[in-house]
């Protein structure tokens, strides 16, 4: 028999298979659910509630998150009359459906969220954890658009003082591998700035160069493994750059910088997500 | 109910008040005017007296049989003002909103310490080069709240940053004895000011303060190495202060240079930009309240507004202000569950826990068995 848990707001969510979470922490517990329309959601549970407190603050960055994406897409709007692509920030992050105290649950709070933006269903996403030297690597082509989409949404986070440095691991990070979607999952020790100083911004720039160099089986020194796509060592070296932290301009000239490289190197289009035994 | 178990009420507060009115415009007309008599702090709030450890302690009712716990465990709640320069009006501020302060943490329709017996220390501090560097108040639950305010010497005056809060963070360390710590819990310590300090804390100053015992008494209160030739950085005693006390550095105005500093001590979460210096009761009840997990960032706003008396927008600034903080800190800790609530009965004063109820009926069975003794001889 499945768990149903209601939430104020009327909604009823079914959770998928009540007595096995897909993930846990000290703090709470992650189950599948149900949404309205038969969407497939997440629901977080705190393990007490005296864990409350985590939850509660997830829920708040979520709605902050939700509310720059939607300013800055209406921004970009504007300023482009309509005629680029979205932007579709809000794809780097949950959607935040409800957030509530459940007493039938011992008063624990209970967050929902949407993952529909990235996946149909919760197999079609990936732990960036599940790739990397002992594991299976990545070809460089393939660490490109994931690079690419994790330095986009650092110019989003870093342009709303919003700092990301302890939810960027690669356990954190989903991948669907099919549609090329990036999702961090849990933001619940993010924290607000006014504004980012420039060593936390090269900080996490330098993180998550760190991680896309272990998706390609890289050493410590940030040496990618000899590729037939990878005709000289000017890619190998743009991350060596970014692990030092000693690199020119902001994240958001470093982003159009990057692609400038990856285009010189590769032709543009849909690559599928490759690797390497 | 017994004097020493009073709490801050509106009477004694306004009697307070007016009686500090008369003495003169600012609400430390009192303790300014014996700084010019000639006669130093009073020595309630003189951190030299009354054996330099600031002591919170748990108030039993020993009228009866047992002890009784009678206003729930004791929790510390210590505020450090910066009165120096611009922040000179702070403390005329602070004893303004005073009553508003306590409702909000004790009286009030929702406070957010409302299972504890709320204690209170206010602090000030000026420069090194002042009279008083540091001036600290005792423990208080009632009245002496308010009078030991009034006691009190801002410089009002000064010149550049950095001050010298550090003298008191080292106080809040290393000489405050909490009975909340004895339980696994933290008390909670904010320090105001619109500057950076001085990294420095330099042995000659730390006798001047708490007087030439300084070192002996913050070894008599379980701190070992700390001597006139080891003494810890502001950093090292910020540390050590958070390892009791959920501590805070709230910040007046928006100077960089202070947000920098104080970042780097406390760390991100625990520095707080107050929207402006009026809702500094506001912001600590919301700290406290999220803390504790008795306020939660959801309704935070709305608590703001209906007890904080506050409009939406500064509602949502102080929200936005707070919501780095590790919420819910305090109720993590373990025995947060199981505290020993007001009306427990103790078997000593100074135990943690309640007697048992074996306990407490051997006693009675005890005390019928020792009487009727007595009866037969007296027979």
């Amino acid at each position: 028999m499945s768990l149903q848990i209601k939430g104020p707001s009327g909604n009823t969510y079914e959770v998928v298979h009540e007595k096995s979470a897909i993930g846990a922490t000290e703090h709470f517990s992650v189950y599948e659910c149900v949404l309205p329309e038969g969407k497939i959601g997440l629901l977080k549970i705190a393990a007490t509630p005296e864990h409350n407190g985590l939850l509660d603050k997830e829920a708040y960055v979520l709605e902050q998150l939700i509310s720059y994406a939607k300013d800055l897409e209406e921004d970009y709007a504007r300023e482009t009359g309509g005629t680029k692509p979205p932007l579709n920030n809000h794809f780097f992050f949950p959607n935040l459906v409800e957030s509530f105290i459940d007493p039938t649950q011992n008063n624990r709070r209970v967050l929902v969220v949407d993952m529909s933006n990235v996946a149909k269903t919760l197999s079609d996403l990936v732990p960036l954890s599940e790739f990397g030297k002992e594991k299976v690597v990545v070809d460089p082509r393939s660490s490109a658009w994931i690079m690419g989409k994790l330095l986009k949404l650092l110019v989003f986070t870093q342009s709303n003082g919003v700092l990301t440095s302890e939810v960027l691991t690669s356990e954190n990070i989903l991948i669907n591998k099919e549609r090329h979607f990036v999702c961090i999952f849990d933001w619940s020790v993010t924290t607000f700035t006014d504004q980012l100083t420039r060593l936390e911004e090269t900080t996490e720039v330098s993180s998550v160069a760190k991680i896309v160099l272990t998706l390609l089986g890289a050493d410590d020194l940030g040496t990618i493994p000899v590729h037939d796509q990878l005709v000289d060592d000017r890619y190998q070296d743009l991350y060596k750059e970014l692990l030092s932290g000693v690199y020119e301009g902001d994240t958001l000239s470093l982003h159009t910088r990057f692609y400038e490289l990856i285009r010189s190197l590769w032709p543009r289009g849909f690559y599928p997500f490759t690797t390497i035994s | 109910m017994p004097k020493d178990m009073e709490i801050l009420s509106s009477d004694a507060y306004t009697r307070v008040r007016e009686e500090t009115k008369r003495k003169g415009d600012s609400a430390t007309s009192a303790g300014e005017q014996r700084h010019r008599d000639g006669k130093g702090l009073h020595p309630t709030v003189d951190p030299k007296s009354y054996g330099v450890i600031r002591r919170s302690l748990n108030r039993f009712d020993e009228t009866g049989k047992h002890p009784v716990l009678t206003m729930g465990v004791a929790m510390l709640v210590e505020t450090r003002f910066d009165t120096t320069s611009s922040m000179g009006g702070s403390l005329d501020q602070a004893f303004e909103s005073l009553l508003h302060f306590y409702d909000l943490l004790k009286t009030g329709k929702n406070p957010v310490l409302r299972r504890y017996d709320a204690q209170l220390i206010t602090s000030m501090f000026n420069d090194v080069e002042d009279d008083y560097v540091l001036i600290r108040s005792m423990a208080e639950m009632g009245a002496k709240i308010a009078e030991q305010m009034t006691l009190m010497v801002p410089e009002r005056a000064g010149g550049d940053e950095p001050e010298d809060p550090q003298y008191g963070i080292f106080g809040g360390a290393y000489l405050t004895a909490a009975d909340i710590n004895r339980y696994g819990l933290k008390s909670y310590d904010f320090t105001v000011s619109d500057a950076p300090a001085r990294d420095e804390i330099i042995p000659g100053v730390l006798v001047k303060v708490f007087g030439k015992e300084v070192f002996e008494k913050v070894e008599e209160n379980g701190f070992k190495g700390i001597t006139k030739d080891n003494v810890p950085s502001t950093k090292q005693a910020v540390k050590a202060l958070l390892q009791r006390a959920h501590g805070f550095f709230l910040q007046v105005r928006d100077h960089e240079s202070t947000s920098r500093f104080w970042t780097s001590l406390y760390g991100r979460e625990r520095v707080v930009k107050l929207p402006s210096a009026e809702v500094l009761p506001q912001v600590q009840a919301s700290i406290i309240g999220l803390t504790e997990g008795i306020l939660d960032l959801q309704t935070l706003e709305g608590y703001l507004v209906k007890e904080g008396g506050l409009e939406k927008e500064v509602a949502q600034q102080i929200k936005k202000a707070v919501a780095n903080i590790p919420i819910g800190a305090q109720s993590i800790l373990p025995n947060f569950t199981k505290l020993p609530e007001a009306g427990s009965l103790f078997a000593n004063k100074r135990d943690l826990w309640p007697a048992t109820e074996d306990f407490l009926r051997e006693k009675d069975e005890k005390g019928k068995k020792e009487t009727k003794i007595w009866k037969r001889k007296k027979g």
